[in-house]
């Protein structure tokens, strides 16, 4: 050894390595020279093994949604320029990044039924490639087949990313619908009295009734589709929606929930899906306030005293319950 | 010797959360002469290189162990005596780890740090990483799509690789250390980079 390396250069050539080694197997000649590089100072082996560790940690980042990084991004840059009535009104987002409530973690899976608790987020990695990412009180099981790739919703939300398999269709069975998609990615709702939804973020996909009835219909992105209940039959209520509409209805996937002009009530039995902690509001003219803002879902706590703040109310923290009022004159 | 894919995703798993505290630990016995980053590498090696991981039940405690007895033999090497280097052998007492109730927590936490560290990469830098690893397109993929050559797209994504290492094996509340930080972190073109012929490209 002529000059020893200092740790910095080795772990420059160590990330050097390891991002090409993360494209697929080294060509021979370059192998060679890997080894040669490795054999040279102990230190290399471990710069390496390190540095492919990072790298196999960082591709968690598929679970993180794009568009929210892009949003945040775009906020970082522009940061120094937000109010502090901004930062109010985008509460956690803004506030602080690391703030962002991210639970999800992937299993492998061919088989097997999948269960989130209230404020709990999971993603499974299917055997062929999909992935469901299961949204809060949410229950699936997995049945696939040869034929076909069979998924039944137990009630919850979830959103499918389906892999490609040609003469296999990916199938979603749901209270009083089959979904049944080849590629494409959408979310199925079947939440306590809200009509079963779909949500086509990509691809086609076609819906057939579970009791055989009438058409199958086809959708594409961007559509939403409504179970309307009625005293027969449900009827299909479809409608086309903007990319950022689709984006915010997927906001729990980044463990956030976004909100564009409901109602505090709404608010609150949004946030009642992810805790056990009530939110109790007792003057109805407030209830029907309305309000903007991106939250943490699995933080009613923040939520309610960004509320508090922004509207310059009481609040009153117990063990489980929140009360919000307001203030004596 | 490069780890197997086994010991890479074991390191990633359960190794690298701890990377931070380790250097924490380091840092206040530092030897003259011996650079934290060292002591790192070489704890990886031996990490990379035990024959077995299933005996290591509490993963932090071994890592500093590991790197403690890294230390210890550069200072008998050395033969200086730094007092307060080996005083706390016994003091050694590190918090075990604390396994599954607490996994999620710890899943979501350490995504939450990597949300952080991608929203701050360089713009280029993060459009590359997104596509490769949220879009999960290949290199050449992203080449094209961006109509760019593949050389850039990989330049990019060892750029990206870079710092987010740095980012997640430092604690979030330290600022990047000034003995390497300026230098390091301006050196973006390795195409200027006098040690770019050492790298693979």
């Amino acid at each position: 050894m002529t000059q020893k390396q200092t740790a910095h250069q080795i772990e420059d050539i160590a990330v050097a390595w390891a991002t090409r080694l993360d494209n697929g197997p080294l060509p021979d000649e370059e192998a060679r020279a890997l080894d040669l590089w490795l054999d040279s100072d102990i230190r290399c082996v471990g710069a390496l093994a390190r540095a492919e560790a990072y790298i196999e940690a960082s591709k968690k980042a598929v679970a993180l949604d794009a568009a929210i990084i892009d949003d945040l991004a775009a906020r970082h840059k522009a940061k120094a320029g937000l109010s502090r009535r901004d930062v109010y009104k985008y509460g956690a987002a803004a506030a602080g990044l690391s703030a962002l409530g991210i639970a999800s973690y992937a299993t492998m899976a061919a088989a097997g039924t999948y269960e989130t608790r209230k404020g709990e987020m999971k993603v499974v990695t299917l055997s062929d490639g999909s992935s469901i990412s299961l949204n809060t009180d949410t229950k699936v099981r997995v049945a696939f087949s040869a034929k076909r790739r069979l998924v039944h919703l137990f009630g919850g939300e979830a959103m499918f990313t389906v892999a490609k398999d040609v003469g296999r269709p990916f199938v979603v069975s749901a209270k009083s619908a089959f979904v049944t998609a080849m590629a494409t990615s959408f979310t199925v709702g079947d939440l306590p009295d809200r009509p079963l939804t779909v949500v086509v973020s990509e691809g086609v996909l076609q819906i057939d009734r579970a009791d055989g009835k009438g058409q199958p219909v086809k959708l594409d992105a961007n559509t939403r589709v409504r179970f309307e209940p009625t005293a027969a039959m449900p009827v299909l209520k479809i409608e086309k929606i903007s990319t950022v509409q689709v984006d915010d209805d997927m906001a729990w996937r980044s463990g956030r929930i976004s909100f564009k002009g409901e109602t505090l009530d709404e608010a609150t039995r949004a946030f009642a899906r992810y805790s056990d902690i009530e939110l109790i509001i007792d003057d109805p003219g407030l209830r029907g306030e309305k309000i903007a803002g991106v939250f943490q879902n699995n933080d009613p706590v923040g939520f309610a005293e960004t509320v508090a703040l922004s509207f310059d109310l009481r609040i009153d923290i117990q063990e489980n319950r929140i009360y919000l009022s307001r203030k004596a004159a | 010797m490069r780890a197997s894919y086994e010991r890479r995703s074991w390191l990633a798993r359960h190794v690298i959360r701890h990377e931070p505290a380790l250097r924490a630990w380091l840092r206040r016995r530092q030897i003259p002469g011996l650079e934290v980053d060292d002591i790192v590498q070489e704890t990886y090696a031996r990490l990379a290189s035990v024959e077995s991981t299933d005996n290591i039940l509490n993963v932090k405690n071994y890592m500093f162990q590991t790197a403690y007895s890294i230390m210890a033999s550069h200072l008998r090497k050395s033969r200086i005596v730094h007092f307060k280097a080996i005083d706390d052998l016994n003091t050694l007492n590190v918090t075990p780890d604390e396994p599954t109730p607490e996994d999620q927590a710890i899943h979501r936490q350490e995504l939450g740090r990597l949300l952080d560290v991608v929203v701050a990469l360089p713009e280029k830098v993060r459009q590359v990483f997104m596509m490769r690893r949220i879009n999960d397109l290949s290199q050449r993929e992203v080449a094209q799509e961006l109509s760019i050559p593949e050389s850039t797209v990989e330049m990019r994504m060892r750029r990206a690789n870079f710092l987010i290492t740095k980012s997640l094996s430092e604690d979030g509340n330290r600022p990047p250390d000034a003995s390497m930080g300026t230098e390091r972190l301006t050196r973006i073109r390795p195409d200027r980079d006098p040690k770019a012929n050492r790298t693979p490209n």
